[in-house]
């Protein structure tokens, strides 16, 4: 595989936005024409060579190239941009919309990522090492379709919002997340979150999947958790087995003609304070917020938690 | 500031389509000398050569939605908007976009292109026209005017309860000139009112009263064309009646447009109707429910050309994206129901309401396509001179789109291909696919340069190309003696002129924005007896402390902090008067 590599000059406190950084524009050119590619710093246009030293081995198919940014960008926007074959490696942090409406190729982050990483994506694979911020794999303000399709993978925690508006395809996040992951989720999108969820999964959700390995926030808003109730093992979601028990809940706070069809699994060993009369084992600081009392109309199967006990 | 040099253009061999004066495809000359029409120029003029190319009036945009407080708030809800649409600053344009809310700069450029000269914003409500003329003065090239909301205001509805129709009229003039307004629009009259009470109340037809006050739809009409006829003003009653949207409605459409017949016109500005109907392609539904909906395009095309008090515009459906937005806030609730996209609902204080929701009309759907064959239907089967063009940008579609509607207009062969691609409603419950009519070219300047000029009353300065009027001028790289638009339409060629001149002033060639100057804001003055006026204004002084969240004298839009590029429409009992802005305003200019 080709190499070329970017390393960034410095860092300045304002973003410059890159969409030419994508395997299928620097293929087929020379180190000199990519050099004299133009990005955005703030609201001026400069050549790519001014912030980058680029240097490597050009090749002419998008296929066999490996664009390498190496050191952190973190104001460094909109890398991989509709990219759709070849791999971008970068070796520290980047902001924001890291592979947007990519369709193919590989996107690895050493670092961490900011707001809409994978917005849009209708395929490929993102991987993100560190944590990503609100969005992963959502969409921009306003619009109503978010990703179709493709993999995004994060080691660390992620933020508000992930998959919003999601048709298809699959987020793993292994740390925590922030509140209203999935909402308005609509087609086949699966999302599996290794750590806890905070308020409000799967808000107007349509259809789609998400699983929580650790603890759902019970809130006021979350009206309707339980309203299926039975408790599913070692679900298969997104292409590989999941170990463990799940409470098989719906999340149906909205007011759109479909809301409250996706499935939501949470954890049954970290649940217990969505069962009725529950509440948190141990309220710590830094956990998630003490679980309230059941609401009244919950309709988990109790003979089976009986049982259970 | 305006032009003034003595600048001289000579456009050769075009061309001329000049509806008021009868020219129909003649090839002359027209001469331009400081930013008016002339009959010769000197040696040492500027050529502009158009052979082959047709000449026409700059086009004039009676109804549309561009600034003010409702796009705005669409602009908020709508942020997705500008990513389908966005231009980088070239030097001469700013950098701007979107779609069916487009930034305000974008607008002029854009419109300018199509070849418009004027264009109007259809609906303010009089608390918020400060942030319309703001706006409007940061809006390059066209002229400009705003249609003040009366329809729903609390003090026109107890005017008409007491039945004082002088006292109305005095507050009819005492709010336009409070407020820079250019004329009277009435939106759903009565049923924003009733919406406010309850969200399923409206005013279904033209005898259903308003809560608490009692009036009804066909009263505030009425009212309002007597104050309008009194007060002379240049354009008439700009009217979108009730019910808009149901299947149905073209019943209480004639009923409301007949309740002005026989009012007196009372201005010399050269209009004939005492109303103007909007996007009437809303109002022309047919049927019991939206399984029986069918079109009554026929019915209402029959009464406007029996009838000379009435003008209308089509508001074409256009597929594709679009925002609806509009004062009648009972309609955009309705849609809300049966499509839970995102809603603004707001209401103005006394005075009307607003609601803004994104639609999206599709080929798919039997109504939009029905929907769709009604505009057609009522443009070619009314008098061009009484049926205006315009997609009620953008509550049926984009104006960019209008070189489309053109070309289903001058060529049935397009339209009729059109109408295989969507629903088979659009011609099992239409009357379209037996209508072989099809515009000329002549009819379409007719329909969006000549006929908008007369019925807005702008006919004295612009809409046509006799000597001393503005020499608004556009030409097209079209030949209608020679190209067969009937079986091309040249769309390509309408969607930018070769040449648009504003005044004098070359602003666009060959598709390219090249001279971005500023046009005024025309504002209506109007008189009535200093008594009568006196009392009226200590009435509203008096009311204004219980109806409205601000005080009286932060209401009245200052006019030399916000219309110093307005030009005065001064009437003096049903006489206009124009009086430029460079004339009333040296000193602040200076």
């Amino acid at each position: 595989m080709n190499e070329i590599v970017l390393r960034p000059k410095d860092h300045t406190r304002v973003s410059l936005e890159a969409e030419v950084i994508t395997p299928d524009n620097f293929a087929g050119k020379t180190l000199e024409e990519i050099e004299n590619m133009m990005v955005y710093p703030g609201n001026r246009t400069v050549q790519l060579k001014e912030r980058f030293d680029v240097s490597g081995s050009p090749c002419d198919t998008a296929d066999d190239l490996r664009i390498i940014i190496d050191g952190g960008a973190p104001r460094l926007k909109r890398v991989g941009e509709k990219m759709s074959c070849g791999e971008i490696v970068v070796r520290g942090d980047i902001d924001m919309h890291i592979g947007a409406e990519m369709t193919g190729g590989k996107i690895t982050v050493e670092g961490n990522a900011d707001n809409f990483a994978g917005r849009e994506m209708h395929g490929g694979l993102i991987h993100i090492k560190g944590n990503a911020l609100n969005h992963v794999g959502g969409v921009a303000r306003g619009g109503d379709k978010g990703m179709t399709g493709g993999k995004i993978i994060v080691d660390g925690d992620a933020g508000d919002n992930i998959g919003d508006f999601m048709y298809g395809g699959v987020i793993k996040i292994k740390g925590n997340v922030g509140q209203a992951a999935g909402h308005n989720l609509k087609g086949k999108g699966t999302i599996i979150i290794g750590g806890n969820s905070w308020s409000r999964v799967g808000v107007e959700a349509a259809d789609g999947t998400i699983l929580v390995k650790g603890k759902v926030h019970l809130s006021a808003a979350s009206l309707g958790y339980g309203c299926i109730g039975k408790i599913v093992k070692n679900p298969e979601l997104g292409g590989e087995v999941i170990e463990g028990e799940f409470y098989e809940l719906r999340a149906d706070m909205g007011y759109k003609p479909k809301a409250g069809r996706a499935k939501v699994y949470a954890s049954v060993g970290e649940n217990e304070h969505i069962l009725p009369g529950g509440r948190t084992s141990s309220p710590r600081k830094g956990d998630m917020p003490p679980g309230r009392d059941m609401l009244p109309y919950l309709k988990i199967y109790h003979k089976e938690m009986i049982e259970r006990k | 500031m305006r032009m003034t040099a003595e600048t001289e253009l000579l456009i050769k061999n075009g061309i001329v389509y000049d509806p008021i004066n009868n020219v129909d495809g003649e090839v002359m000359d027209v001469c331009i000398r400081g930013g008016k029409i002339v009959d010769s120029v000197s040696a040492g003029a500027k050529v502009i050569d158009a052979k082959g190319k047709a000449v026409t009036p700059g086009k004039v945009e009676c109804h549309s939605h561009m600034v003010g407080i409702t796009p705005t708030s669409a602009r908020i809800l709508r942020p997705e908007d500008i990513r389908t649409r966005l231009n980088v600053s070239d030097g001469i344009r700013r950098a701007g976009g979107g779609r069916t809310v487009p930034t305000t700069w974008e607008l002029g450029y854009e419109y300018a292109k199509l070849g418009f000269t004027r264009a109007y914003e259809a609906a303010v409500t009089p608390l918020y026209s400060r942030e319309a003329i703001l706006e409007f003065n940061r809006y390059p090239i066209l002229n400009k005017g705003i249609f003040i909301l009366f329809g729903n205001n609390w003090f026109v509805m107890d005017y008409l309860k007491s039945k004082e129709q002088d006292k109305l009229t005095a507050f009819v003039s005492f709010l336009l000139k409070s407020v820079g307004g250019y004329a009277i629009k009435i939106v759903n009259p009565g049923g924003n009112e009733a919406y406010k009470w309850n969200t399923e109340w409206n005013c279904h037809h033209a005898d259903d009263p308003v809560p608490y006050f009692g009036v009804t739809p066909r009263e505030i009409i009425k009212g309002l064309c007597i104050a309008n006829e009194e007060l002379g003003l240049p354009h008439s009653i700009h009217l979108h009646t009730n019910a808009l949207g149901v299947p149905g409605n073209y019943e209480v459409t004639l009923d409301e447009i007949n309740t002005t017949k026989g009012i007196a016109v009372g201005s010399d500005s050269g209009r004939v109707q005492n109303t103007h109907i909007t996007h009437v392609q809303f109002n022309s539904f047919g049927g019991d429910d939206w399984s029986t909906f069918n079109s009554k395009a026929d019915v209402i095309a029959k009464y406007i050309n029996q009838n000379d008090h009435i003008t209308a515009d089509s508001g074409n459906v256009i597929f594709g994206d679009a925002t609806t937005m509009t004062a009648d806030s009972p309609a955009e609730w309705a849609l809300y129901k049966m499509t839970h996209n995102k809603l603004i609902s707001n209401d103005s204080e006394a005075e009307d309401g607003v609601g803004i929701l994104p639609f999206l009309y599709s080929k798919k759907s039997p109504v939009h396509s029905v929907m769709w064959a009604i505009g057609l239907e009522l443009e070619l089967l009314t008098d061009p001179w009484k049926m205006f063009i315009t997609t009620d940008h953008p509550n049926a579609g984009v104006f960019l789109d209008y070189p489309l509607i053109y070309s289903w207009l001058l060529s049935e062969k397009t339209r009729m291909e059109e109408a295989e691609k969507v629903h088979p409603w659009a011609l099992k419950r239409t009357g379209l696919g037996g209508i072989d009519k099809e515009y000329s070219f002549y009819e379409l300047v007719i329909a969006t340069a000549a006929g908008p000029a007369k019925s807005l009353g702008v006919i004295k300065q612009e809409g046509h190309l006799s000597i001393g009027a503005k020499a608004n001028v556009t030409i097209w790289d079209i030949n209608p003696l020679e190209d067969d638009l009937s079986r091309d339409p040249r769309t390509d060629k309408f969607a930018t002129t070769a040449y648009t001149i504003k005044e004098g002033e070359v602003v666009v060639k060959d598709g390219m924005v090249v001279n971005v100057p500023m046009a005024p804001l025309d504002v209506a003055h109007t008189h009535v007896d200093y008594e009568i006026q006196k009392v009226v204004e200590d009435e509203i002084k008096d009311k204004f402390k219980r109806y409205y969240t601000v005080q009286f004298e932060n209401y009245i839009v200052d006019p030399d902090m916000y219309l110093t590029k307005a030009d005065k429409i001064d009437v003096v009992s049903g006489k206009v008067h124009f009086i430029p802005c460079a004339t009333q305003t040296e000193d602040v200019i200076k």
